[in-house]
């Protein structure tokens, strides 16, 4: 018994290095796996307060370039709503079709942003008392940001599409071939579609948006450019590098896309996988 | 009690500000580790360790990251006493080592070390995959560099301000 005590005094300082090596280990495993990442993260009241308490002070610099964008958009919102009144010449009740949507629209706001890691997290300034859940689509006026993924009462923590563990439905545009948004991990502008099958004729500069074949994305959302891509000649597949419309390192004012019918489909989905 | 304010500082420091610093688009500067520096040489080992942990822990929590600050900072603070022996020798072993009296190229020397073991980890962990080694490379080197010279910008304004 002495003996064991005179270890363990001995050696606590290498002892209490292992067992926190482990634990800090173990931290970094659990975050390093999608499907249980219940890690200790920014979406709580301390730290989220605090990210919020920046913003307030740092959106002042942004507000120029924040106008940029919302004015760009509000042209594109205007141009398609010109040619929709175009080709719509009987006039219809908008507040029919308004109410039958099936996607739910909030606004948030990013309020801390990574993309220099390997995996990256955004941090939303509203949460469960806004109506967010896990699951939902986030968008910017540009294009893709990312999926929520934990909300706590306040704040919401997204993945972002520059996140290695995050794969979205995409296609290209003009000839409807499906593919996976992927990330590497390095270059936070460039993000890789890939296996889009070889019949697809890819073009550098074709335009990729979302393929709707989720229950999270809706469908034709923007992402990018096709900047160049290569054909693995084994497999038989397209490995696209795709340019972001999207800044990704300077995000603000976003969207958050919620699809009414999930519930309804998983459940769906659910019952024939145990019926099986 | 000044520990505290370093601590909290420090961690203030890295969120708030340096975290969005982002040179040439994706080198962050880690200055935190500076703590292990501002420790007098002769702290208390277990306590080190402990208040090492505690303070990558908060880093990550704030990056969403798990637990790669925690891992990274708690193997620098093992090995402090070793690169302690190593950069300054004698003066740290017969306990009169003042870090604030030493030359600057002996300064220098330690936190470089201190900073080359904390980040290697640091990235190794974040990258999590050999795929990636001239990431990792790419990151280690540029953030290194920066991390050091900042550490260093903040030594001597402190050392300054104590006269």
């Amino acid at each position: 018994m002495q003996q064991i005590f005179n270890f363990l005094i001995k050696y606590k300082a290498g002892l209490v290095f292992i067992g926190l090596l482990i634990l800090g280990l173990s931290l970094t495993v659990k975050a390093h796996d999608y499907q249980n990442s219940k890690i200790i993260s920014a979406a709580n009241g301390v730290t989220g307060n605090l990210f919020h308490m920046k913003t307030n002070v740092s959106d002042y610099f942004r507000l120029a370039s924040q106008n940029e964008v919302l004015l760009q958009e509000n042209k594109n919102l205007q141009e398609e709503l010109y040619q929709y009144r175009q080709q719509q010449l009987p006039k219809i009740d908008t507040s029919v079709v308004f109410n039958d949507t099936i996607f739910k629209v909030y606004t948030s706001k990013v309020i801390a942003n990574n993309y220099s890691h390997t995996d990256n997290y955004l941090l939303l300034n509203s949460g469960d008392k806004n109506g967010l859940e896990p699951g939902m689509a986030v968008l910017s006026s540009l294009g893709v940001v990312g999926i929520t993924e934990q909300v706590s009462a306040n704040f919401t923590r997204v993945i972002s599409i520059l996140n290695r563990n995050i794969s979205i439905n995409a296609k290209l545009k003009k000839s409807n071939h499906f593919g996976t948004l992927t990330w590497v991990g390095e270059d936070p502008y460039i993000v890789n579609l890939v296996d889009v099958p070889r019949s697809a004729k890819v073009n550098v500069g074709d335009t990729i948006t979302t393929g709707g074949k989720s229950f999270i994305f809706p469908g034709e959302v923007l992402i990018g450019t096709v900047e160049g891509f290569e054909l693995d000649l084994n497999r038989g597949y397209y490995d696209i590098q795709i340019k972001l419309f999207n800044d990704m390192t300077d995000l603000g004012e976003i969207y958050v896309v919620k699809r009414k019918d999930k519930e309804e489909a998983m459940e769906l989905l659910e019952n024939t996988e145990q019926s099986e | 009690m000044q520990k505290i304010f370093a601590f909290i500082g420090l961690v203030l420091l890295q969120t708030l500000i340096l975290n969005e610093v982002y040179l040439f688009g994706f080198v962050i500067p880690y200055v935190y580790i500076m703590f292990l520096v501002l420790l007098p040489p002769h702290a208390n080992r277990v306590q080190t360790l402990i208040l090492s942990f505690i303070l990558g822990l908060s880093i990550d929590v704030f990056e969403s990251t798990g637990g790669i600050h925690a891992s990274a900072t708690l193997v620098a603070a093992y090995f402090r006493p070793q690169l302690l022996h190593l950069t300054f020798g004698l003066s740290y072993d017969y306990q009169t080592l003042s870090i604030k009296h030493e030359s600057f190229f002996k300064k220098m020397t330690y936190v470089a070390l201190l900073v080359f073991i904390h980040h290697s980890v640091l990235f190794a962990l974040e990258v999590f995959s050999f795929d990636l080694w001239r990431l990792f490379l790419e990151k280690l080197l540029l953030s290194s560099v920066f991390s050091i010279l900042l550490i260093m910008l903040m030594m001597s304004l402190i050392k300054k301000k104590l006269r």
